[in-house]
């Protein structure tokens, strides 16, 4: 697992200032509405994802207020989250919230058998 | 023969320091040399990393965010409209500088013993009760605020500009800043320096050390992140097994200082990169100097 998670750094490493950026309004004042970790129990080097203005989630997580990917560097890397902004975060093995997924969680210390092979989230 | 070795030297010389200007960020093959290695035995021994200084603080953060927020209603009310109260805005917000208990794994000797590797902070459950704000913004107040609204005019006439009320504030919140930084994501950065510092033939050394140590433990991993990135502890990273595992983790790194050459190596890198991209970095202090001030601004009500 490390092995591969530094191949993606490598891979990645032409992306560092990409990605972040979820789907919302195209503003840089931006509110964080989700922390994505290397690790699980939140640890390691982090990956912060942000939604454009002063903003939040819904009440629900009937309704899907943002979506995410990853940059490559972050691909199949991340292992654990937790969601700001009243946003909770449901993470997906594929690129556009594709594949098999996991509840919406605010935090979740461990993603178990997405461990790794997260590419793209919900929040909701 | 003089001149030729003469000649010979300065093209060594240059091919030295072609060499070295190729360390850190961008995987050249010379590492970047350390600076002090601390000694860590908790994570309140861990210095500061150099890339600290260009995160938003929790106070920055909570300025800015604020601020945002002052300045969305402001506009917001403009066309009759409301918005996310201060309260709402900053209630929950993340801490973005690096977490000392958990950047390099598990530090602190209570919390192996403890947690294990479950992380203190979890709260006890994973699945959270969503807060809610007290305000929650309808589709119309939406669409003025992101500016997809169409025909909209405020109390003075004035048409809603392009990118609505978010562009608005952001304008006024941007000043005297540089465009295309992004502030909330600069530890993004920093992440394939992340790996690169686990190639490092120092960290690998003080890794094959710490697996030995171990090993005299009862426990088979390669590496810190191996034991916690186990899969065993998916389901609860506070379990018996995990907390003896957390234990022996901890005392091996204490006594190896694995920490301490796991952080100075983390910070040689982190260094040699800002250098190599001295620009970019000046521009992003520049620019969370800059906001930082506009938003305290805002929020002292000069602006």
């Amino acid at each position: 697992m490390i092995m591969r998670k530094m191949a993606a750094a490598l891979l990645g490493a032409t992306a560092l200032t990409g990605a972040g950026l979820a789907t919302a309004a195209p503003a840089q004042a931006d509110t964080v509405i989700g922390i994505f970790y290397l690790n699980s129990n939140h640890g390691g080097s982090t990956y912060t994802i942000t939604a454009g203005g002063t903003t939040s989630c819904t009440t629900t997580t009937t309704d899907s207020n943002f979506t995410s990917g990853f940059s490559s560097a972050w691909n199949d890397q991340a292992s654990s989250h937790r969601g700001y902004a009243n946003c909770d975060i449901k993470v997906y093995e594929h690129a556009g919230q594709g594949g098999a997924s996991l509840p919406y969680y605010t935090s979740i210390s461990s993603y178990g058998v997405l461990n790794d092979q997260v590419s793209s989230a919900r929040y909701s | 023969m003089r001149a030729r070795t003469g000649v010979s030297g300065v093209a060594a010389v240059a091919a030295i320091l072609g060499l070295a200007a190729c360390t850190g960020g961008d995987g050249g093959d010379e590492p970047p040399e350390l600076g002090t290695v601390p000694t860590v035995k908790s994570s309140a021994d861990l210095p500061t990393l150099p890339m600290e200084q260009y995160v938003f603080s929790g106070d920055d953060l909570r300025t800015y965010t604020q601020a945002g927020a002052v300045l969305s209603r402001r506009c917001m009310e403009r066309f009759g409209m409301n918005w996310i109260s201060d309260e709402d805005a900053t209630r929950d917000l993340p801490d973005l500088t690096v977490d000392p208990t958990r950047y390099f794994t598990i530090i602190d000797a209570r919390t192996a013993r403890e947690h294990g590797y479950g992380d203190p902070g979890a709260d006890g459950g994973d699945q959270q009760e969503k807060t809610g704000g007290s305000y929650e913004p309808t589709a119309a107040e939406r669409s003025v605020y992101d500016g997809s609204a169409k025909d909209v005019t405020d109390t003075a006439g004035r048409r809603l500009g392009e990118g609505g009320c978010a562009a608005e504030s952001d304008g006024q919140l941007e000043k005297g800043g540089v465009k295309g930084i992004e502030p909330l994501k600069v530890g993004n950065e920093f992440y394939t320096l992340y790996g690169e510092v686990q190639r490092d033939s120092r960290v690998t050394e003080a890794f094959e050390k710490w697996s030995e140590c171990m090993k005299k433990e009862g426990f088979s991993y390669a590496t810190p992140l191996d034991a916690a990135n186990d899969s065993e502890w998916a389901s609860g990273g506070d379990t018996k097994a995990a907390i003896s595992v957390a234990t022996a983790d901890v005392a091996c790194k204490q006594r190896l200082n694995t920490v301490g050459t796991w952080y100075a190596v983390t910070e040689a890198y982190q260094r040699a990169y800002i250098d190599e991209k001295a620009e970019h970095f000046a521009d992003i202090l520049a620019t969370k100097q800059s906001l930082v001030k506009n938003a305290a601004n805002v929020i002292g009500g000069t602006a």
